[in-house]
C-alpha cells in the first residue's frame, strides 16, 4: 500500500503552536489582515467539554504525556506543559505578573536585547491586561491557605503579594491545573484565538509540525503531520515558531537550525509540594489555585504559595511518605492544604534528541540550586508553621514539626533526592549575541534567517523568576509588531 | 472493553493488587478500577519507546517480585506483596517506576471520578479507617 501523498497548503502566514506566544502572534498577524494558519499538535478543549471531563481525564488529555515529561538526571524531575489548543494557558493558574524592570535592564544591558524594556513593552503588557481583564485575586470567601500565608508573612515581615489572575469571576472551583470548569480563567483558548478567527485565522488542531525545510535562510515549507496521520506540507511565506521551549528547540534541531545551541542551556523553576496539616480546619479546597504570594525571597528567585487542593493530588503528594501518612491526611482532609515553593534553578536543561526515542530532556543541578533548594524549604518552613502548620511533609521521607527540624531535614537530606516537578522552562533559544549561546536576533529570528521568528518562552533571553506568561506574551507582542511594521522588502 | 496490553500488563505484574493491599482508599473495586484506568491511560500517551520500556519493566515484575521475595505475585498475600514491594524496590529503577505508578494511582483513584465541584458542594474524599498519628493538635 503507498503511503498517503502529502496535502500541500499554501498560506501567508504559519504560527507553530497555540499556547501565550503563538496566540499572540496568531491574533496579531490576523488582525493585520494575514490569514495565518495556526498548527496546534494537541486537541480542541471546550469549557463544557472541560467541565464535564473528571481532573484525571483532563490531565491526560489537555497534558504533553499526561504532564509526565522526564527530564533525567538526580532527581528525575516529570516536566508538565500543556498539548491542546491554547497550550499551557489551559492548565495554569492564570497567573500574570508583569516582568520586573530590574529583570528586562538587566537582560538588555547584558544581552543586548534593549528594545525589550519595561518601558518598550508597557504598551503591549496594558494590552495584554485589558484583554485578558487582569486584576488582584481577592480571597473572597474561601482561599483560608492563602489568607493564613499573607497573615504569617505579615507577622514575620515578608513581602507578600495578592496574586495577579487572568480570571475576573473566578469561581474558585479548585480545578485551575486541570482545565478551569467554569470558563471564568481567560486562556489563549477562549481569547485571543477566538478573536483571531474572528479577523480570518484559522487553528488547526491535532497537527503536528516536524520539520521546516529551509534553503539560504527562508524556510520554505513546514512538514506536518494531520489528524488523520497524513503528511500535510505548508509553504508559508512567514513562519512564527511557539511550540513551547522544549517543542521549538526540538523542532530547530529537526531541522538542522542551530542545531548545537537550540535547546542547549534551558532555564527552568523546579516546584516543591509542602502538604501541611494544621491546628483547626481550613477546608483549603474551598477556593481558587492561590491568592496570595510571598516574595521575600523574589531576588534569588523563590516564591511560596498555596496549591490546588483535591484528594488525589495530596494523596500523589504524599504517596513517598507511605500508606499512614496518606490515610491520615486524607482522614484530616478539613486540616489539610498543600503549598507550593517556586525556585529558579541556575543549572540548565538540555534539549537533546536520541535515534528511535525522540526529545530527551537532561538537566544538572548546580551546587547553588541544592543550596537554594535547602534554604527555600527551610523559609517556607518559617512561614507555615507561623501560619498555624502543626505538620509538614517535605519533598522526600520525614516528618516537620518545627523549623529546627526542618533545618535539620534540609542539612541532612540531598536535594537531589527530593521530588520536584517543573511546569515552567524558557530561553532554550534565547534572544541574545550568538557568542553568549543566543540563538535569535531582537526581531526574534534564529540567525540567518529571514522569514522564520521565534516567539515563545523559548526566546526569552533568560529565566523569569516569575510565571512567565506575561513576560512571553509581551515578547510575543513586540516580536509580531516588528515583523508588521518592518519595511517590505526588495524583492531579488 | 477489552483491557489493553498496558492494562494486562499491569495486572500481571499485580500492581492493582498491591496498591489495593497498601491503601485502604482503593480498595473500593470503583476507585481501584479508575486507579488502573488513570495509570494505563497515562502510560498510553508517553512516547513510543518509554511505553515499550515500562511494558517491558512490567512484564518482567513478576519474575523479579518471584526472585527477590520467594512467592508468586498472583498468590501473595497483602502482606507478603507489600514485603516483596519493598525488597523489589531495592532493584535500580524499580523504586522510582513503583513510586510513580502509585503516585498516578491514588491520583487517578481519587480525581478520577465524577468531579462533584463543577456541579455541587466540595467532594469529601473516601474515609479510610482511622489511623492515629500521635500527632499533636
Amino acid at each position: 500500500m503507498n503511503a498517503p501523498e502529502a496535502r500541500t497548503v499554501e498560506c501567508d502566514a504559519l504560527v507553530i503552536g497555540s499556547g501565550a506566544g503563538g496566540a499572540v502572534a496568531a491574533l496579531e498577524l490576523a488582525r493585520a489582515g494575514r490569514h495565518p494558519r495556526v498548527l496546534e499538535e494537541g486537541p480542541r478543549v471546550s469549557p463544557a467539554e472541560l467541565a464535564a471531563a473528571t481532573p484525571a481525564e483532563n490531565l491526560r488529555r489537555l497534558y504533553r504525556n499526561a504532564g509526565l515529561t522526564p527530564v533525567f538526571g538526580s532527581p528525575v524531575i516529570p516536566y508538565g506543559e500543556g498539548r491542546c489548543v491554547g497550550g499551557t494557558t489551559v492548565v495554569n493558574g492564570g497567573l500574570l505578573w508583569e516582568p520586573p524592570a530590574g529583570l528586562l535592564d538587566r537582560w538588555a544591558d547584558g544581552l543586548g536585547t534593549d528594545g525589550y524594556r519595561l518601558r518598550h513593552l508597557a504598551g503591549h503588557l496594558g494590552e495584554i491586561s485589558r484583554r485578558l481583564a487582569v486584576d488582584a485575586q481577592r480571597h473572597g470567601a474561601g482561599n483560608e491557605d492563602s489568607r493564613l500565608l499573607a497573615a504569617a508573612a505579615e507577622v514575620l515581615g515578608w513581602r507578600w503579594t495578592l496574586a495577579r489572575r487572568a480570571a475576573p469571576g473566578c469561581a474558585h472551583r479548585n480545578r485551575c491545573p486541570t482545565g478551569c470548569p467554569s470558563g471564568a480563567k481567560r486562556t489563549m483558548a477562549t481569547t485571543y484565538l477566538p478573536e483571531a478567527e474572528r479577523y480570518g485565522a484559522r487553528i488547526e488542531p491535532d497537527v503536528r509540525a516536524v520539520r521546516l525545510d529551509h534553503d539560504d535562510g527562508t524556510v520554505h515549507t513546514v512538514r506536518a503531520v494531520g489528524p488523520d496521520g497524513a503528511p500535510v506540507r505548508y509553504r508559508p511565506r512567514t513562519v512564527f515558531l511557539a511550540a513551547g521551549a522544549v517543542g521549538s528547540a526540538a523542532l530547530l534541531q529537526r531541522s538542522g537550525i542551530h542545531r548545537k545551541a537550540a535547546g542547549r542551556a534551558t532555564a527552568f523553576h523546579v516546584n516543591l509540594r509542602l502538604p501541611a496539616r494544621f491546628g483547626s480546619a481550613l477546608h483549603a479546597e474551598r477556593g481558587t489555585i492561590f491568592t496570595a504570594q510571598v516574595g521575600e525571597f523574589s531576588g534569588l528567585g523563590v516564591h511560596v504559595m498555596a496549591a490546588n487542593l483535591t484528594p488525589g493530588s495530596l494523596a500523589a503528594a504524599l504517596a513517598r511518605q507511605g500508606p499512614a501518612v496518606v490515610d491520615a491526611l486524607l482522614a484530616d482532609y478539613a486540616r489539610t492544604a498543600v503549598f507550593t515553593v517556586q525556585v529558579r534553578m541556575t543549572g540548565r536543561i538540555r534539549v537533546g534528541r536520541l535515534p528511535g526515542a525522540g526529545t530527551v530532556l537532561r538537566h544538572r543541578l548546580a551546587p547553588h540550586d541544592v543550596d537554594l533548594l535547602r534554604f527555600a524549604l527551610v523559609r517556607a518552613a518559617r512561614l507555615l508553621f507561623r501560619a498555624g502548620a502543626v505538620e509538614l511533609y517535605p519533598p522526600a521521607p520525614g516528618l516537620l514539626n518545627s523549623v529546627r527540624s526542618a533545618e535539620e531535614f534540609a542539612r541532612r537530606t540531598d536535594p537531589r533526592t527530593w521530588d520536584l516537578v517543573s511546569v515552567h522552562a524558557m530561553a532554550s533559544c534565547p534572544m541574545g549575541p550568538a557568542e553568549r549561546g543566543g540563538v535569535c536576533d531582537p526581531d526574534g529570528r534564529p540567525y540567518g534567517f529571514r522569514n522564520l521568528r521565534v516567539c515563545d518562552a523559548a526566546v526569552l533571553p533568560g529565566p523569569t523568576g516569575v510565571s512567565p506568561q506575561g513576560t512571553i506574551m509581551a515578547f510575543a507582542h513586540e516580536i509580531a509588531a516588528r515583523y508588521l511594521t518592518a519595511p517590505p522588502r526588495r524583492q531579488r | 472493553m477489552r483491557p489493553d496490553a498496558l492494562e494486562r500488563a499491569l495486572a500481571a505484574a499485580g500492581l492493582p493488587t498491591l496498591w489495593a493491599a497498601r491503601h485502604p482508599v482503593l480498595r473500593d473495586p470503583e476507585v481501584l478500577a479508575r486507579a488502573a484506568a488513570h495509570v494505563a491511560g497515562s502510560l498510553r500517551v508517553q512516547p513510543r519507546p518509554y511505553r515499550i520500556a515500562v511494558l517491558l519493566a512490567l512484564r518482567l515484575m513478576p519474575l523479579a517480585f518471584l526472585l527477590v521475595a520467594g512467592v508468586r505475585v498472583a498468590r501473595s498475600r497483602p502482606d507478603a506483596l507489600a514485603h516483596g514491594s519493598q525488597r523489589l524496590a531495592r532493584l535500580p529503577g524499580c523504586a522510582l517506576l513503583l513510586r510513580s505508578a502509585e503516585a498516578l494511582a491514588l491520583y487517578g483513584g481519587l480525581d478520577g471520578g465524577p468531579d462533584r465541584l463543577a456541579s455541587g458542594p466540595a467532594p469529601r474524599p473516601p474515609a479510610p479507617p482511622s489511623v492515629p498519628t500521635g500527632a499533636p493538635t
